[in-house]
């Protein structure tokens, strides 16, 4: 759980007669990351290759990806996978390829009118107010031409075309923000002139739609037309869901059984190949190599070879977390999954993140009411986005650590309720030390697991710097402590003697490790255990905006004015709601950033890339491991 | 009428001026930064939490002024 699983490379050498059933065996059970093979082993072998039943795979693939784009959903009960030849038998038999090409062409057809007839109504529309009948351009000698243009720039157009000739006649409407739109028609052999003159000013042209008549019939030609498509959508939709009820179920399976087929025909591009050999590497689990191995003997009658190879490389992340905390595992991914070779920090922020999140909201109701969001988190979205049902749990987790804070501070949506252990409205100074012990406990267990780090990576001059940091903390504890409590610290008391001992050692081991620049960095020491006072800051500010609203509205009841009662309640109402929100951001935002900020940096180096096995994520087919 | 202004008045005050401080230094820090960081994110989504890191770095000084104006009104120091 502390750490990520222990992984070793992996190089597997087999006969090409037997790498179908290799392939398979892995990628049903997941267990590998492949790599491309390393150049030392491309000096003696070639590159590998798809293999061959590739282009067929992929051909059939794109074409069930086809049809299924023009299906629609339907509830697919998962059947087990197919072997190949089953599957281009079944696939070949579909034979609804031409009717998903016609519906595909005339659906394409019918938008493509769609849009004519709309752009088409657009500019009757800006036509209309020039209250012409279209049919009358239609004569064989003119031309014409309707557009936008400047209210200004138009009537210098005018005079210009009146400059070249006087065969030629226009309307004109002025529209909003001086545009004016219109309609010029002029003498056919006029065209060049007129078009080129009509280049100099900035214009836009408005296609004149190639109806007869005035605008309103030319509209409602257009909206005939358009019923008629709509009506022939209706006929084509009801014809996809029928296909769709008989057939979706069956392209979705076989298409999901086709991207298994491809994934693995084409995974042998990574591998090295000789004439009768391949050979392939990948990382796999240490606790699976012995299963993987015992597993591909099997399969090929021990006609392979799996061998551990020494690597310089650094392996990836493959978290180890039970149920539970596997849901907190996001918060760390959030900022940076951990390197295979440090502290996997999940656990340690499934403790500590509830606890802080718990002490800041400490409200029953707010728990209440942020568990029910959880739920319908998990319920809800759960199965569609995994990342939504991580949160839910993780605030499943958070607010029944709220509770057990709600019911220490005995608070109630801002109320205070029974005799509660520790009332921490009254009692802001006790909070206030806790907060900071709490800070001093977080931050000198980060710098521990940085010991044991450094220790662990032979990094001794970081170690004892980490030493130094912890040596300076708690001298520092000790004199603040006595600072505070009014003694003095000139006097030579042991208090004063161990405190000033600690962080003089701690000092020195900082100027020896990281030079005296490191000597800065002292204050930002303390900025890191204050910083844990947010929890009784962001608390405190949940907890009065709630008691205000709600002395607020106990005050609007006993005037008893009902124009009064009915306002403040509704600010009640809203108010209460805007808490809850901030209720749940704020307390998860603060309490994730002391992990981030405070506690990782003490440790945490993170960058690290997750373990990315081969295998298939079924939706519709039953496909896993096989006595794995 | 203007009250005489008391050791609490003058305390009040101080409490109120180092809040106020600290959440303009932390305002004018967070403003730069979240800039920058919207910048990133919208180029590389995945790396909204590194952003989020740098983001929140300076509430240190809105926590400094909250732990001063706590230290005043709570008259830790008598």
């Amino acid at each position: 759980m502390l750490r990520p699983e222990k992984m070793e490379m992996i190089r597997v050498t087999g006969l090409h007669r037997d790498i179908d059933r290799v392939l398979d065996l892995l990628h049903r059970s997941g267990c590998v990351e492949l790599r491309r093979v390393g150049e030392d082993v491309l000096e003696k072998f070639e590159m590998g290759k798809p293999l061959d039943i590739f282009s067929k795979v992929s051909e059939q693939l794109v074409r069930l990806r086809g049809i299924e784009s023009v299906l629609k959903p339907r509830e697919v009960e998962p059947r087990e996978k197919l072997e190949l030849d089953e599957m281009f038998r079944e696939a070949e038999s579909l034979g609804i390829d031409d009717e998903v090409r016609e519906i595909q062409l005339e659906l394409e057809n019918i938008r493509e009118r769609e849009r004519e007839l709309l752009k088409m109504s657009e500019v009757v529309e800006e036509l209309s107010v020039l209250g012409i009948d279209f049919s009358v351009l239609e004569v064989e000698s003119v031309d014409s031409i309707a557009g936008m243009m400047v209210e200004s720039e138009f009537s210098q157009f005018i005079d210009a075309l009146g400059r070249i000739t006087t065969r030629f006649d226009y309307l004109s409407a002025v529209k909003k923000k001086k545009t004016v739109i219109f309609l010029i028609v002029f003498d056919k052999k006029l065209g060049d002139h007129v078009h080129k003159l009509l280049e100099e000013y900035s214009h836009s042209i408005l296609d004149i739609p190639p109806i007869k008549g005035s605008p309103s019939r030319v509209k409602a030609e257009i909206e005939r037309e358009l019923a008629e498509l709509d009506e022939r959508k209706k006929q084509i939709d009801a014809r996809v869901e029928a296909l769709s009820d008989k057939y979706f179920a069956k392209v979705a399976t076989l298409r999901e059984m086709f991207e298994i087929e491809a994934e693995k025909a084409e995974a042998p591009m990574k591998f090295a190949r000789e004439e009768h050999i391949f050979m392939m590497t990948g990382w796999i689990p240490s606790k699976k190599r012995r299963w993987a191995e015992e597993k591909l003997n099997e399969i090929t009658n021990g006609r392979i070879l799996v061998e551990k190879i020494e690597t310089d490389e650094l392996p990836p992340t493959l978290l180890n977390n039970p149920r539970p905390i596997k849901s907190m595992e996001f918060l760390v991914g959030f900022f940076s999954w951990p390197k295979s070779n440090e502290w996997d920090p999940t656990i340690l922020v499934a403790i500590t993140f509830p606890i802080f999140y718990g002490m800041m909201l400490g409200d029953i109701g707010y728990a209440l009411a942020t568990l029910g969001v959880a739920v319908l988190l998990i319920k809800k979205f759960g199965e569609k986005y995994p990342s939504l049902r991580y949160l839910g749990e993780a605030l499943v987790i958070t607010s029944a650590v709220t509770v057990i804070f709600g019911i220490i501070y005995g608070e109630f949506f801002g109320h205070e309720i029974g005799h509660p252990l520790f009332e921490r409205l009254h009692r802001v100074d006790d909070l206030l030390v806790i907060t900071i012990l709490v800070g001093v406990f977080h931050v000198s267990f980060g710098l521990l697991l940085g010991i044991i780090n450094t220790w662990n990576h032979k990094e001794y001059e970081h170690m004892l710097s980490k030493i130094g940091w912890l040596l300076i903390l708690y001298g520092g504890i000790i004199l603040v402590y006595q600072f505070l409590g009014g003694g003095s610290l000139t006097e030579p008391t042991l208090s004063n003697i161990v405190g000033f001992a600690l962080v003089g050692a701690g000092l020195v081991l900082e100027l020896k490790t990281e030079g005296p620049m490191s000597i800065m960095e002292v204050p930002s020491l303390a900025s890191f255990v204050l910083s844990y006072t947010r929890i009784l800051g962001v608390g405190l500010v949940s907890f009065i905006l709630a008691f205000v609203l709600n002395t607020q509205l106990s005050n609007a009841l006993a005037t008893g004015s009902p124009k009064l009662i009915a306002l403040v309640f509704l600010i009640f109402i809203v108010g209460h709601l805007v808490n809850f929100l901030l209720g749940i951001f704020e307390p998860f935002l603060q309490g994730i950033r002391l992990h981030y900020v405070e506690f990782f940096s003490k440790f945490y180096e993170g960058n690290g890339i997750l373990f990315s096995p081969f295998k298939h994520i079924s939706k519709y087919v039953k496909y896993g491991e096989k006595g794995s | 009428m203007v009250g005489e202004l008391t050791d609490w008045g003058m305390i009040a005050v101080g409490a109120g001026i180092s809040m106020a401080g600290g959440c303009i230094g932390t305002g004018m820090a967070q403003g730069a930064i979240g800039a920058a960081g919207l910048g990133v994110v919208i180029e590389k989504p995945e790396k909204i939490g590194l952003v989020l890191f740098f983001m929140v770095i300076p509430e240190t000084l809105l926590i400094f002024g909250f732990v001063m104006s706590l230290i005043l009104l709570l008259r830790i120091f008598g």
